[in-house]
Formats: structure tokens, C-alpha cells, sequence
């Protein structure tokens, strides 16, 4: 015998169903149950992966657990996909940034970074005093000299390549001989690439007029023509490099050293240091405006600051860390390529540029947009050819 | 009703659902009310707002002001780059979608009438493959077809080759080969549904009469597929051709496409207005060419199958 449930029976238990599905959700975003001013809870991060370096460190990792601090990263691919993330959705779900100073007008322009509060960060202290240079000093501060960036590594571009394969290419410009067609990708943000081209013809990306930007959208249109791939992230460009479909990645860093070792391909080199120079960046920790567990943030900045986290990112990022003391943790290939001594000459030969303002200094100048438009407009050339 | 409750046969589901049915016909309009405030809420709703944003003026960082302005539509139009990227699409969306509808076709066929109680199995191995994210998949291919991949590897095992075949990879054969796997198997189910009420003895009959061979499938097959089959020419020409993300990973530095144009305006440089009148010029577009295929049909005669028993 079948049992038929009434209509008003199903209409009641779908009621409760959704209550109950409604309820879970409006629980978790009345919040953590964390008090203003306590260091716990869920902390988002907004980032790279040098948050699973650094959650690899002992020390940190006892200083989550005794603290109940739980991480929780999402990783946009470059510094536009975040700000345009937080302008339009806010710091919902944000608690935490990593940043990169080249970015800084776009960061700025668009509102997005909280003042820090440097009280509740006293391992400041541990900071290399001028870490990146006097610009790059200047760049952590908003208009009104509040701190909005500490960073945590300063990195380098260049000419990542398969030594075993082809000798070191000492130019951006060798990648527009023919011997090179097919043979290397290209990173496809706009940032990196618009520094490489900016640097090949010695322009400051601060001050170009729409002259300058034209060249060197053209510029960068005729290396994407003989690119094999562009990767669309870091992460795609190892891969690239690691399973040895391209010989070279335009740009590198030492980073692409030690993540295609990690994927088997001892032999991948960088040159920092191409006859058009260097270029640098500070890699920083940031506070969105209106995230949640503000205190949380700043404790986790604190605690990034330590001599066991900066050793780690040493040794397993790829990059230079901020804390001094863990300088010494830097690998032998990265001094090789990056000479560390002295450090105001380190810094010195790789100078960090900046990007246009989001306001243009004259009605035909050029924006952080159309700088960024710039690399778009490169792809299409090179697509039209 | 007014028949006493004893009198009428035992309350089976059915018959209560047949005696419900006169006075559902008669439901008042308020009763669409809650499907009629979810299409609004869903679908209305977001394409006012990018019609609206469209022909505001772009500010920086998803920044949109007045004053109103049809510049998004004019830089739009005026673009060679436009013009270039809407071919690859194009192109792209064409060859996908003739891929998809002939191996979908062939597929279904065999599934349906040839591979007897092996169909559902194959079917549902065929399903399975979507149940692989949609990035893994992607970069299965370039493991395939890679400098170093599984083809070349086995192609110069077997002397085929001396080198490797770079025109595998990132460039718009890439492309076209991921996209027709990505969305084959979703294909396959549409024309499932298609193939489900056409009987074996519909063309056992057929070919009694004598029609056989390509001439069963012009007069009987591909007559009673017409609808089905447009269905996913037009889904696979849709969604391959507004793709960014295999384009991404496996076209060339040169492969770039509507998908890619829409995720630099609003992920890179947040120029939402310039975003949105593109997306709403490639929404039209498609809503034209669906319109011309529909057109197409009706002038070629092509009827709904009426499902049967089956």
C-alpha cells in the first residue's frame, strides 16, 4: 500500500529544507565569533603561492594552530584581476593582499588599501633598512604618508632559459631573430610585459606620451608574432619551461628557477641582468578597505616578518626576502645571478618602474588603462599580421 | 465536487492528478509569478545592467559614469582588431561546431542503433568525461600534443615522424580539437534525445522500401535530425567561439579571440562599459544567426519529431 504525503506536508518539509539551507549560510557571514581586536579565524588571503611556503615554516605553522588562524588563499592572476576584484565586490572575502608595487597607482587609484596600523606590527624591526630602494620606500605609502604596502620580497625580471638548450641570451632583442621563432612565450600580463618593452627602448613607463606607448605596443607586437605561446600565468610559464615546449620565457625570474626544478628541469637559468637592465618589484602585504578581522591580518603580517619565514622564502621563492637575517638562506644559483653585495647596488642596477596614474597628466596622456590597453592592442597587431 | 467521497475509486495519484488537471487549466497568471520574478531577477535584470553600463563612459577600475555615450559601440565597430578577433571567433566557432555535429552524428547513430547492449555503456563513458574539470582537460590536450607528447612520442616510435610536430600545439587546430572534445559529450546527449524516438524499424522500414545507403540518410536520417542537429551546430558555434579559456592554453600568441577580448575588459584593465558593448554586440549577433538558422529550417521544411512510444 502506497502512502501519499499531502500536498501541504511536502509544501512544509521544503519550507524547513529551506530555512535550514538559508540559516547555514546567514550564520557564517554574521561571522567568525571572533571578538574585535582578537587575533583567530578565518583569515583570506589574496595572493600567490608563497602562502603555501610560508604556511610550510614550523613556526608559523604553530603560530595558526595556538592562534586558530585559518588560511584560505584564492590566487587572481595578476595585480589588475585583483583591484578590479575588490573595487567592484569589495573587501568581502578579502582579508588579506599580497601586491606588488609596480602596481601602486592602480592600487591607489582605485581606493582599495587600508592604512596599516604599524603598532600592531613590531617585527618591522626585522626589515632590511631601504629594502628596494628609495622609490620603492616612497611606493608603500599612500598621498597622505600612511603605510599601505610592507613588503615581503623584492624579485627581478629577466630572461628565464634552458641553458642546456641554447646559450644565455644576453638581449630582449635577440627574441626578434629568427632563430628564436617558436622557441619561447611570452607571459601574457600586461605589467611585465610593458616593463620589458618599455625597458628595450629605455622609456619610463611613469612618463609615456602616447607616442612612446604607440612604439612600444608595436614593439611588443612583433616579439608576440614570434612567440610559440603566451602564458597566461607564472604557474604556465614553468610548465612551459619544465616539460621543454618552449627553450626560453620572456619575461623570467628567478622564480621560474626553482618552480621548473620542482617540476624535474634542473637546467632552466635566468638572466637578470640583459644588456637593457634589469627591472625589479617589491612584493607586499596589504590590508583591503573594509575587510573583516582587521587584527588578524596585521598578526599574520607580524609573523610573516620573522627570520624562519624570510629564510623560506629564500629558498623556496625565488625572490630576495625582506627579513634581514635571512639573506643568508639565499641558494648559490640565485647569488649567482643576483649579486646581493651590496645590496644598495643590487637594487641600484635593477630599479623598480611604475606604472602611468589612473588620471593622465594631460587630457591625451596616457592611463594606468590605456598602458595597460597597450599590451591588448600589441596581441591584436600581432594577430592582424 | 460534489460526489460523496465513497463513491469514487481508490485515491490513486493519477486519478487525483486527472481530476486536478480542468482546474489547473484554469490557474490565475499570478501562478507564473514565481518563474516570471526568477527569469527577471536572472536574466532580465543582468542584461539591463550591461545594456545600461554599455553606454555609460568607462572610469578606471569597474568605474562606470555618465555621460551617456554610444563611444563603447563606435570604438567598437571601428576597430580592425574587432574585426580580426570576430574572424577567429568565427572561425573557430565554425570549425568546431562542423567537428562536433559530424563525430556527435556518427556517434549517436552507432550508439543508438549499432552498439546494441554495449549503447549505454558507451554513452555513459562518453557522459563520464564531463565529469573532469574543464581546466584538467585542457591541459590533457597539451600533454597529447605536445612538442613531447603522447602523439609525437608515438608517431616517431613508430618512424613516422623524425620530429616532433610543433603545428599540434598552440595554434587554432589546438583550439578546435580541445574545444570539439570539451563539448562533444553534451552534443552527444542533445542528439540522443534526437535519435530516442526515431525506432530501428522506422529505418528497418526504409530500407524495405528500397532506401538505403546515403540516400536513407538524406531522405529519412538527417530530415527528422534537422532540428536536433541545428540545435548543436548553434550550441557548439556558441560556445566555442566565446571561449577564452582554451584559446588561452592552447592557441597561439597570435589566436586572439572575443572571449579573450571580454575577460581583458573586465578582469585586466576593469573598462566595464567597453566590456559590456561588447558583450552585448556578441549577444545580437548570435541572437541574428540564430534567428537565420531558424529561418533556415522553416524554409527547408524541417518539423519537430512528435515523440512516441519508443
Amino acid at each position: 500500500m502506497t502512502q501519499s504525503i499531502p500536498r501541504r506536508g511536502v509544501l512544509r518539509a521544503g519550507g524547513a529544507a529551506l530555512l535550514a539551507g538559508g540559516l547555514a549560510p546567514a550564520v557564517a557571514a554574521c561571522g567568525t565569533g571572533i571578538r574585535k581586536g582578537q587575533v583567530g579565524g578565518q583569515l583570506d588571503f589574496m595572493g600567490s603561492s608563497v602562502v603555501n611556503i610560508i604556511q610550510d615554516v614550523p613556526e608559523f605553522r604553530t603560530w595558526l594552530d595556538r592562534n586558530d588562524v585559518y588560511l584560505r588563499g584564492n590566487f587572481p592572476p595578476d595585480d589588475g584581476a585583483k583591484i578590479a576584484k575588490l573595487a567592484a565586490g569589495g573587501a568581502h572575502g578579502t582579508s588579506l593582499v599580497m601586491w606588488i608595487d609596480q602596481f601602486r597607482s592602480g592600487w591607489l587609484g582605485a581606493d582599495v588599501l587600508e592604512p596599516l596600523d604599524l603598532g600592531q606590527i613590531p617585527n618591522l624591526r626585522n626589515l632590511i633598512p631601504g629594502f628596494g630602494g628609495p622609490d620603492a620606500m616612497r611606493a608603500r605609502k599612500d598621498s597622505d604618508g600612511n603605510t599601505v604596502g610592507i613588503p615581503f620580497a623584492w624579485n627581478v625580471l629577466g630572461i628565464a632559459y634552458d641553458a642546456d638548450s641554447v646559450p644565455e641570451p644576453a638581449s630582449y632583442y635577440d627574441f626578434l631573430n629568427p632563430e628564436w621563432k617558436g622557441k619561447f612565450t611570452m607571459l601574457d600580463a600586461a605589467g611585465a610585459v610593458m616593463s620589458i618593452g618599455c625597458q628595450m627602448l629605455r622609456y619610463d613607463p611613469a612618463t609615456l606620451s602616447p607616442r612612446q606607448l604607440d612604439e612600444v605596443s608595436d614593439l611588443l607586437a612583433r616579439l608576440v608574432r614570434q612567440a610559440r605561446s603566451l602564458a597566461k600565468t607564472d604557474g604556465d610559464s614553468f610548465t612551459l619551461l619544465a616539460s621543454g615546449e618552449v627553450l626560453a620565457s620572456l619575461p623570467g625570474t628567478p622564480e621560474s628557477v626553482v618552480n621548473t626544478a620542482a617540476r624535474g628541469k634542473g637546467s632552466i637559468r635566468c638572466n637578470t641582468n640583459p644588456k637593457e637592465g634589469g627591472i625589479s618589484w617589491s612584493s607586499m602585504y596589504g590590508i583591503p578597505k573594509g575587510a573583516g578581522n582587521p587584527t588578524t591580518s596585521h598578526a599574520f603580517i607580524n609573523q610573516a616578518l620573522t627570520v624562519p619565514v624570510g629564510r623560506a622564502i629564500a629558498r623556496r621563492y625565488g625572490a630576495m626576502p625582506s627579513v634581514e637575517g635571512a639573506l643568508s638562506a639565499l641558494p648559490q644559483w640565485y647569488t649567482d645571478s643576483v649579486p646581493i653585495d651590496p645590496l644598495e647596488r643590487t637594487f641600484a642596477t635593477a630599479p623598480t618602474t611604475y606604472f602611468p596614474a589612473i588620471e593622465a597628466r594631460t587630457p591625451a596622456g596616457v592611463t594606468y588603462r590605456t598602458f595597460m590597453a597597450a599590451w591588448q592592442r600589441a596581441k591584436q597587431k600581432a594577430g592582424r599580421a | 465536487m460534489s460526489a460523496p467521497s465513497s463513491t469514487l475509486p481508490n485515491h490513486t495519484g493519477i486519478e487525483a492528478e486527472a481530476r486536478a488537471r480542468p482546474r489547473s487549466e484554469h490557474r490565475p497568471l499570478w501562478w507564473t509569478a514565481p518563474a516570471t520574478l526568477v527569469a527577471l531577477v536572472a536574466f532580465v535584470a543582468p542584461l539591463v545592467l550591461v545594456a545600461t553600463t554599455s553606454f555609460l563612459t568607462d572610469q578606471g577600475f569597474t568605474k562606470v559614469v555618465r555621460p551617456w555615450t554610444a563611444e563603447n559601440y563606435t570604438a567598437l565597430f571601428t576597430s580592425p582588431a574587432l574585426r580580426t578577433m570576430a574572424a577567429n571567433s568565427v572561425l573557430v566557432g565554425i570549425e568546431t561546431a562542423v567537428v562536433i555535429t559530424l563525430a556527435g552524428l556518427a556517434l549517436t547513430y552507432w550508439i543508438r542503433y549499432r552498439a546494441g547492449r554495449l549503447g549505454p555503456l558507451v554513452l555513459a563513458l562518453v557522459i563520464a568525461t564531463m565529469f573532469a574539470s574543464y581546466l584538467v582537460r585542457i591541459y590533457a590536450w597539451r600533454t597529447m600534443l605536445g612538442t613531447h607528447g603522447i602523439v609525437n612520442s608515438a608517431l616517431e616510435a613508430v618512424g613516422i615522424i623524425s620530429g616532433p610536430l610543433e603545428f599540434l600545439l598552440f595554434n587554432r587546430v589546438a583550439v578546435v580539437i580541445a574545444e570539439a572534445q570539451l563539448y562533444l559529450p553534451m552534443m552527444v546527449l542533445i542528439l540522443y534525445g534526437g535519435f530516442r524516438p526515431i525506432r530501428p524499424d522506422y529505418l528497418e522500414v526504409a530500407r524495405d522500401l528500397g532506401v538505403s545507403g546515403p540516400r536513407l540518410w538524406g531522405r529519412v536520417v538527417l530530415p527528422l535530425m534537422a532540428r536536433p542537429l541545428a540545435s548543436v551546430f548553434a550550441l557548439s558555434f556558441l560556445f566555442s567561439s566565446t571561449d577564452w579559456v582554451a584559446p588561452q592554453f592552447l592557441g597561439g600568441s597570435a589566436q586572439i579571440m572575443l572571449g579573450l577580448q571580454v575577460q581583458h575588459d573586465f578582469s585586466e584593465t576593469a573598462q566595464w562599459a567597453a566590456g559590456a558593448a561588447l558583450c552585448l554586440t556578441m549577444a545580437c549577433a548570435y541572437a541574428v544567426l540564430y534567428g537565420l538558422a531558424m529561418l533556415v529550417l522553416r524554409w527547408c521544411g524541417a518539423k519537430e519529431i512528435e515523440w512516441g512510444a519508443s
